[in-house]
């Protein structure tokens, strides 16, 4: 039983907690530093186009994860540097440090999440069958499931409403003419289609930094709210 | 068919007995609890899942101990004829391999983390409305990971040694791991607050050696007792226990010469006392009574044999049976 060293370690542990509330300084600190080199010159963010979440328009991107990196940056007092790129490009400069932040659509199921760290949630929506017309349809689950539902090629979605035992039919493109489809809350709105059932699954969006920078992890989760609920809903004139 | 006597321990340790029972059973709950709560906090944390290993492989000690216990009373039948007191060096061994493994993995994965640079990210989240940096969330599942575990490691060393048993000390060393391997996440976590990316991975390296090192002498320990090697019981002495026996036996005046080759099996030490006699051959009861005289002189003697004129072993004889 050597218990003599572990006694040592705490105490040098509880010595530097104290060194800490002596200093004040930023705790916890970033492994990089990425905050302290943000603050010097410029948060160099990194967008990928992925709308309704970020877009490059007229030089400038827009869109949710826009607007909240501009708040991140306006309460932290940082300058912004946007390079626009490809997310895979982006994301293995995040890997390296070379970048601050990477927006692109993001989701918290990202395979990237092992070679960059994910923020917390900036935005939680939810996947709901919808139908057209306006009011809410009540409608048995049975009958919900056995009718034939769009579901964009590309969302991600197809196999795991399939898994659920909706029936879909894959198609590119939702258009406005769609009689019933399932998709993410805001895109159902988008098309005039009414969220009906229960959800089908929660996807959370989430903005990429590089492992390890705690500081700017903290400083990112401060400037969002506690629940960030579906902020295309919330930001979309309705 | 001649059976060994059934015993396990004197009427004054029973106590003590029961008291080391309940002791790991509060553990098993203790540490099945902290397996739990550690399942449901890791999240992605490869820091975490580690200690979460550990946490389970923990459990080994105290489940083989709490079988061995009952095992060890029962008597001895046609079947097991010496009874069931090694299942206690049985446990021991189990408990010193989880202590050894538990060392080692630390030490791969803490030493991995340093070769690839690995920079831990511990997230800030809301938690009831509040940012909360996930760090000190941490350190308090840490502390309830190690200090009951260094509380119930004092109280059973104690009893390990009254009892002789090493699969109960063994674990003992298994909770001073757990709150050691608690206290370098803690320092750890702290580090990585600082900035210092390799803090974590540096600590867990730094408490494995004494781990392994701690894991590494039980495993040797608990091989060789199953080696039969002479006895080296806990809170007692071997060699001053077989020099005891030796004089009681040379004390009886119907016996010229006493030699003892004893092991440790179990809680107990059984073994075989080779005799040459004064004149002519004892009676039954002066042959029970010499044996008696030697259980007395110890609680930890399960059995000795007499043996009277042991001829050695013949190499040129191939008959089988």
């Amino acid at each position: 039983m050597q218990n003599a060293a572990p006694i040592k370690i705490l105490s040098l542990a509880a010595l530097m907690a104290l060194g800490l509330a002596a200093c004040g300084e930023r705790y916890p600190a970033d492994i990089r530093g990425s905050l302290e080199q943000a603050k010097e010159s410029a948060l160099e963010v990194g967008v990928s186009d992925a709308a309704p979440w970020i877009s490059w328009n007229d030089g400038a991107p827009t869109g949710v994860e826009a607007d909240i990196i501009r708040a991140l940056a306006e309460r932290e007092g940082l300058k912004i540097d946007w390079i626009r790129g490809e997310e895979a490009e982006l994301l293995e400069s995040l890997k390296g440090g070379d970048l601050h932040l990477v927006a692109g659509g993001l989701t918290k199921a990202s395979p990237w999440k092992k070679h960059v760290s994910l923020s917390a949630p900036i935005s939680t929506c939810h996947v709901y069958a919808g139908l057209a017309g306006p009011g809410a349809v009540s409608i048995a689950e049975d009958e919900l499931k056995s009718m034939t539902l769009e579901v964009e090629r590309a969302s991600g979605l197809a196999h795991k409403a399939e898994k659920k035992d909706y029936t879909i039919t894959r198609v590119d493109k939702l258009t406005e003419d769609s009689s019933g489809a399932i998709a993410e809350e805001f895109t159902l709105k988008e098309h005039g289609l009414t969220p009906t059932g229960e959800p089908l699954m929660k996807t959370t969006h989430v903005l990429a930094l590089p492992h390890g920078e705690n500081a700017l992890y903290a400083a990112l989760t401060r400037s969002l709210p506690a629940r960030p609920g579906c902020r295309p809903m919330q930001e979309q004139p309705s | 068919m001649k059976l060994a006597p059934k015993y396990e321990y004197p009427e004054n340790l029973q106590p003590t007995r029961r008291k080391a029972i309940w002791l790991e059973r509060i553990t098993f709950a203790y540490l099945l609890s902290v397996v739990a709560v550690m399942y449901l906090v890791m999240g992605a944390s490869q820091a975490m899942k580690a200690a979460w290993l550990e946490d389970s492989l923990s459990l080994i000690p105290p489940l083989s101990f709490l079988i061995a216990i009952r095992l060890v009373r029962r008597a001895p039948s046609k079947t097991f004829p010496f009874g069931f007191h090694r299942a206690s060096t049985i446990a021991y061994l189990s408990s010193s391999l989880a202590l050894f493994l538990m060392g080692a993995y630390l030490m791969y994965d803490s030493s991995m983390a340093l070769l690839k640079q690995e920079k831990p990210t511990i997230p800030t989240s809301y938690i009831f409305g509040h940012p909360i940096w996930m760090g000190w969330i941490m350190i308090g599942v840490l502390v309830y990971s190690g200090l009951p575990a260094a509380i119930l490691g004092r109280m059973k060393l104690p009893l390990a040694r009254k009892l002789n048993d090493k699969a109960l000390y063994a674990d003992a060393a298994m909770n001073a791991a757990d709150w050691q391997t608690a206290a370098a996440a803690i320092v750890g976590i702290i580090g990585i607050g600082f900035g210092l990316w390799w803090a974590d991975a540096a600590a867990a390296l730094f408490i494995s050696f004494s781990i392994i090192k701690d894991g590494f002498s039980n495993l040797k320990d608990s091989g060789a007792q199953l080696l039969d090697r002479t006895p080296d019981p806990l809170g007692s002495d071997g060699n001053e226990l077989r020099q005891a026996l030796r004089e009681r036996l040379q004390a009886i005046g119907w016996i010229d010469t006493a030699d003892l080759r004893l092991r440790e099996v179990g809680h107990l030490v059984f073994g075989e006392a080779f005799v040459t006699l004064t004149g002519s051959r004892p009676g039954d009861d002066q042959i029970a009574e010499a044996e008696r005289t030697l259980r007395d002189a110890d609680w930890r003697i399960g059995d000795v044999t007499l043996a009277i004129g042991h001829s050695s072993h013949s190499p040129q004889s191939d008959a089988g049976l």
